[in-house]
């Protein structure tokens, strides 16, 4: 694989879940059918203003479904994937995996021309 | 980046393996394994002479203990609702395997074998445990092995099978070690729960 496809590649991965946070939560959801706001606010030690900030804009791209319920007076809000949340998530894992593959077999050309390597 | 992947990791095992990692729920278990093993040795005459009403007493006791431990866990950690294919391990098998242990518990009692079978089968389930994530679980071989041994060696003339019959009226032998090691594997999946968690916190 040449460089410039890895790159390709990698310039290719969602942005949206590619920034750690939101992969984080993406991750946690896709080991569940849900979890609420409390769980993951402390699995991926988020505030809880940057974890809703995380989830509406998970929300707005249609990743998440998030429900507000009550338990009684206290608000719990669910949070689960989207049919499209989980396609995405899992093709997001396939592609890291295949660039980590790629790139671990991809030999840099400066470490294949070293000035003077031929005369060590 | 492998960090962040290994953090990652941990968390989808956390997420996983979440109500099984709710290890103080074991406490009130084990309690009551306590209570039983303290009933059929007449260790405590006022609890074998108040039975049945001590007994079921104790059992409303530890049902209430597990409400309230689940309660912290939903206050503390938070709710999870595990995905379709993990009902089947939550709920189904250790369904059957409770009608396989009573089953097995009545079969080495009457048929007085000469090992106890409801400890091989509790042995496979512990097993079964320590398969589902060899790392985070690895404690459960201990206590697979350690059931075991416990359930094959009256063949060895260690002490009379019926000490370790499940269903024994004196098989007070077999009740407290169970109780021993719920009680000690649910602290190690509690501390393992709230080390990662502190973890995560830490390097955030």
């Amino acid at each position: 694989m040449s460089k410039s496809n890895i790159f390709k590649k990698i310039s290719g991965l969602n942005r949206t879940l590619h920034e750690p946070s939101r992969l984080a939560i993406m991750t946690v959801l896709s080991s569940c059918e849900s979890a609420d706001f409390l769980f993951l606010r402390r699995v991926t030690a988020l505030s809880k203003g940057n974890l809703s900030s995380h989830l509406s804009r998970l929300e707005k791209e249609k990743l998440v479904n998030i429900q507000k319920t009550y338990e009684g007076k206290k608000p719990v809000t669910i949070i689960s994937l989207t049919k499209a949340g989980k396609k995405a998530i899992k093709n997001h894992w396939d592609q890291l995996e295949e660039l980590k593959k790629q790139s671990s077999d991809w030999e840099p050309e400066f470490e294949k021309k070293t000035p003077g390597s031929d005369t060590l | 980046m492998t960090s962040f992947t290994t953090r990652l990791e941990q968390i989808r095992k956390i997420t996983r393996f979440y109500d099984k990692l709710q290890g103080l729920k074991m406490i009130p278990v084990a309690i009551y394994l306590f209570g039983i093993a303290l009933y059929r040795s007449e260790l405590w005459h006022w609890f074998t002479i108040w039975n049945p009403v001590s007994t079921f007493g104790l059992l409303v006791l530890c049902a209430a203990g597990y409400v309230v431990i689940d309660k912290y866990y939903k206050r503390n950690f938070g709710r999870v609702t595990s995905s379709s294919s993990e009902h089947f391990t939550e709920w189904l098998l250790p369904g059957l395997l409770v009608v396989l242990l009573i089953a097995s518990g009545y079969i080495e009692f009457y048929a007085a074998l000469p090992l106890s079978l409801s400890c091989l089968v509790i042995s496979v389930l512990l097993f079964y445990f320590y398969r589902e994530d060899r790392s985070l679980r690895f404690h459960y071989l201990i206590w697979s092995a350690i059931i075991f041994l416990m359930g094959i060696l009256p063949l060895f003339g260690f002490y009379s099978p019926s000490q370790v019959y499940l269903m024994g009226p004196d098989a007070q032998i077999s009740l407290v070690v169970l109780g021993v090691i719920l009680l000690t594997a649910g602290l190690i999946d509690h501390s393992k729960l709230v080390q990662t968690i502190s973890a995560n916190t830490e390097t955030a």
